[in-house]
């Protein structure tokens, strides 16, 4: 057995006729359901042209998609990485004027925009237990953009604010 | 010699029947104040609820003459169940805390894997505190689980 004092000096006594009295206490948790972000498409810009900028917007079908799903309520914070330049080799491409969107049906229509700042934690609450991110931009190849197959990453990020 | 004998029993199943039930007795009263509450975790997360964590350690008030000693005794599961199956829990010997208020700053920690005496010299009251670990699997399920602990207090008398 173990001794301790809780206001000062122990003091030892016997034990003799006494009488104990049980207090249940509960001990919860809820396990959830993980976060699931997967990217079902990507923002295709298709083929461009020197010179001539390229918008693609978050409602266009080659638009970047990605679907999240989790805990329904849950609020979960989501971070979006946003490339300035897509590569191929040595060179690189603008790209700029993201437009995000969210939604919890996997159409956007009727999406909700979202102020993104890359590599800026923002709030959302996954209703419905999904999440749908509708993802458009610009690029802006230069007079003498070099021909070729221009990438970049879009990352996002998500995870429970509770946890 | 005066002794102390008597307490009255309290059980709850939720939070709020706790909050109602206050257990009382020639002298000694004992108040459960808070579950023990892990919140959400995601599998395979080991997750530790800290006794000092006030928003989330259970916590018991009890009352007493002043100069009563106290035994201290939990029972505590190795699991909690729910979703058909069980999540892993576990105590350490700094799961356990008492203090003269209801703050948990002044705390002595105590290992409630065992029984623990406690002596009222200058108080009238004080707050047990019960921290404890959940290790869910990889691959557990999702749901809610609860556990009950049981918080024996023997009055020693003064």
């Amino acid at each position: 057995m173990h001794t301790r004092h809780l206001l000062g000096a122990l003091s030892l006594i016997g034990t003799t006729g006494l009488h104990a009295q049980s207090a249940p206490l509960a001990a919860t948790a809820v396990v959830v359901t993980p976060i699931v972000v997967s990217g079902t498409q990507a923002l295709d810009f298709g083929n461009v042209l020197q010179g001539v900028n390229k918008n693609v917007n978050f409602n266009n079908t080659n638009s970047g998609r990605f679907a999240v799903t989790g805990l329904g309520n849950a609020q979960v914070s989501f971070t979006l990485t946003l490339p300035t330049t897509l590569v191929s080799g040595a060179s690189t491409m603008p790209i700029t004027n993201y437009g995000v969107r969210v939604n919890d049906v996997s159409s956007s229509a009727g999406a909700s925009q979202v102020a993104v700042t890359s590599g800026v934690p923002f709030m959302r609450n996954l209703v419905s237990g999904v999440l749908y991110f509708f993802i458009g931009g610009r690029v802006t190849p230069s007079a003498t953009q070099a021909a070729g197959s221009y990438s970049g990453s879009i990352t996002l990020a998500a995870a429970y604010t509770g946890l | 010699m005066y002794r102390l004998h008597a307490v009255a029993r309290t059980s709850i199943t939720c939070v709020v029947l706790f909050l109602a039930n206050t257990a009382q007795g020639q002298g000694l009263v004992v108040r459960p104040m808070q579950n023990l509450t892990f919140g959400l975790l995601l599998p395979g997360v080991p997750t530790t609820v800290d006794a000092a964590q006030v928003s989330q350690s259970a916590q018991i008030e009890v009352r007493a003459i002043r100069g009563a000693s106290l035994e201290v005794r939990f029972t505590l599961p190795t699991v909690m169940t729910g979703a058909g199956t069980t999540l892993p829990l576990s105590f350490s010997s700094t799961s356990g805390g008492a203090a003269p208020t209801s703050s948990p700053a002044s705390m002595s920690r105590f290992d409630p894997n065992y029984a623990a005496r406690f002596t009222f010299l200058t108080t009238a009251r004080a707050t047990f505190f019960l921290g404890g670990r959940a290790l869910p699997r990889i691959g557990q399920p999702p749901g809610s689980y609860t556990a009950t602990v049981v918080m024996t207090i023997t009055n020693l008398g003064l």
